[in-house]
């Protein structure tokens, strides 16, 4: 029994923390900080499983992960807390588990490599910086339709490439 | 409320699903209420959000190797191993791939729980491992009054986790708040955290664990303090 549990567990480690552990390393910049907060969305995961209230669990595990690591670079006077497990999300999100089951890693680089620039920029602030669409249109001194523009544009353009891979 | 659907609405539910919204803000609530009202404005947040799912993906990269066994073996044991039966279950809707993971799961379901520490079964990275651990207990004067305990255990990037069970639930505005005093300074703010409804409840420390160190908890306004307001009620002495 105790070796169903270990293993049933450490198979999502192993499937789940290059991506956990990328995006925390990207937003933080720190590879032994990534470390720590990879630690503690596992951690978490342990202690509250039911925080997964259904969809597709990669997106969800990455959304705790890019929230852990935001909240610690924007965190000062009290560091950090536990990460937050999101339940909100909706559960039927077939696109998303198109991206995670069927496109390759390699895909997925080079789609993101071949967005425009001022749409991968503010999209890449946006998520791996945590910044509103306001404070991104202010970082890159463009109208706020501008942004808003490049941000939607660039989401639909990424998925649309990698559905493309797919289907052929 | 209704809310009528547009080009703006399209942008916001693209920008809700990027989380490039202000939370709590006009258009965060706007989108929120519309959303579950337009067919239209869910596909563009789906779509947005596999965007966003993508981007994710572009960032992985394999971390070392040594930290799939530092996580194992910082797991606090469970009381509920029912929590796992739960996990699995949803992962094994949720992951069209994830058959190989979920063997004998069945099985599991089937049988009467046991308390299970996870790292009872360590893997074979973990094996080789050293991991140091130290226990963490209610302040003496609490008596029988205190059921929390911990334990806190040390990694090589020179921080501490700190893993509790045994912790009572908290009124409205309270928090529960980690602190280190090391020897004659006054006590440094670490993390808050909310148990669940297990009584369970762990943070990780941005401090490296040295001899004399002292880890505690307190019951703090949410938000956290800069300096214990209450007495801490759970300590750990790094040994």
């Amino acid at each position: 029994m105790a070796q169903g549990d270990a293993s049933a567990f450490t198979a999502i480690y192993d499937r789940h923390a290059a991506l956990v552990y990328g995006i925390c390393k990207r937003i933080l910049g720190d590879p032994a900080a990534a470390e720590d907060v990879t630690q503690s969305v596992f951690t978490q995961l342990w202690a509250k499983p039911y925080s997964f209230a259904g969809g597709n669990f990669g997106g969800w595990i990455a959304r705790v992960a890019r929230n852990a690591s935001l909240d610690i670079v924007r965190s000062a006077a009290v560091r950090r807390r536990e990460p937050e497990m999101p339940t909100d999300m909706p559960s039927d999100n077939v696109l998303e588990d198109e991206v995670f089951e069927r496109v390759r890693a390699g895909a997925i680089v080079e789609a993101v490599k071949a967005l425009p620039a001022d749409q991968r920029e503010a999209i890449e602030q946006a998520y791996f910086q945590g910044l509103s669409y306001r404070e991104v249109a202010e970082r890159m001194g463009a109208p706020l339709g501008t942004v808003k523009s490049r941000i939607r544009s660039g989401l639909r353009q990424l998925w649309e490439a990698l559905h493309r891979t797919v289907a052929t | 409320m209704s809310t009528v659907h547009d080009e703006t609405m399209l942008d916001l539910a693209s920008l809700y699903a990027i989380e490039a919204l202000e939370q709590g803000g006009d258009e965060w609530r706007l989108i929120r209420a519309h959303l579950p009202e337009c067919a239209i404005c869910q596909n563009e947040y789906q779509v947005a959000r596999a965007g966003a799912s993508a981007l994710a993906l572009s960032a992985a990269e394999a971390p070392p190797a040594a930290l799939r066994a530092r996580v194992l073996a910082a797991l606090p044991a469970r009381t509920a191993p029912s929590n796992v039966v739960l996990l699995r279950r949803r992962l094994f809707v949720a992951l069209a791939t994830a058959a190989a993971i979920l063997v004998g799961v069945g099985a599991y379901l089937s049988t009467p729980t046991t308390t299970t520490p996870i790292a009872a079964a360590p893997t074979p990275a973990a094996s080789n491992a050293t991991i140091l651990t130290w226990t963490a207990a209610c302040a003496p004067k609490l008596g029988s009054r205190c059921h929390a305990k911990g334990t806190i255990s040390a990694s090589p990037s020179k921080s501490m986790t700190f893993a509790m069970h045994g912790l009572g639930p908290l009124p409205r505005g309270k928090t529960y708040q980690t602190w280190v005093i090391a020897p004659g300074a006054s006590p440094t703010p670490e993390p808050t955290f909310l148990p669940d409804s297990r009584g369970e409840g762990s943070v990780v420390i941005p401090v490296a664990p040295r001899k004399g160190l002292i880890v505690a908890v307190t019951v703090e306004p949410a938000g956290g303090s800069r300096k214990p307001t209450t007495t801490p009620f759970l300590l750990g002495k790094i040994q």
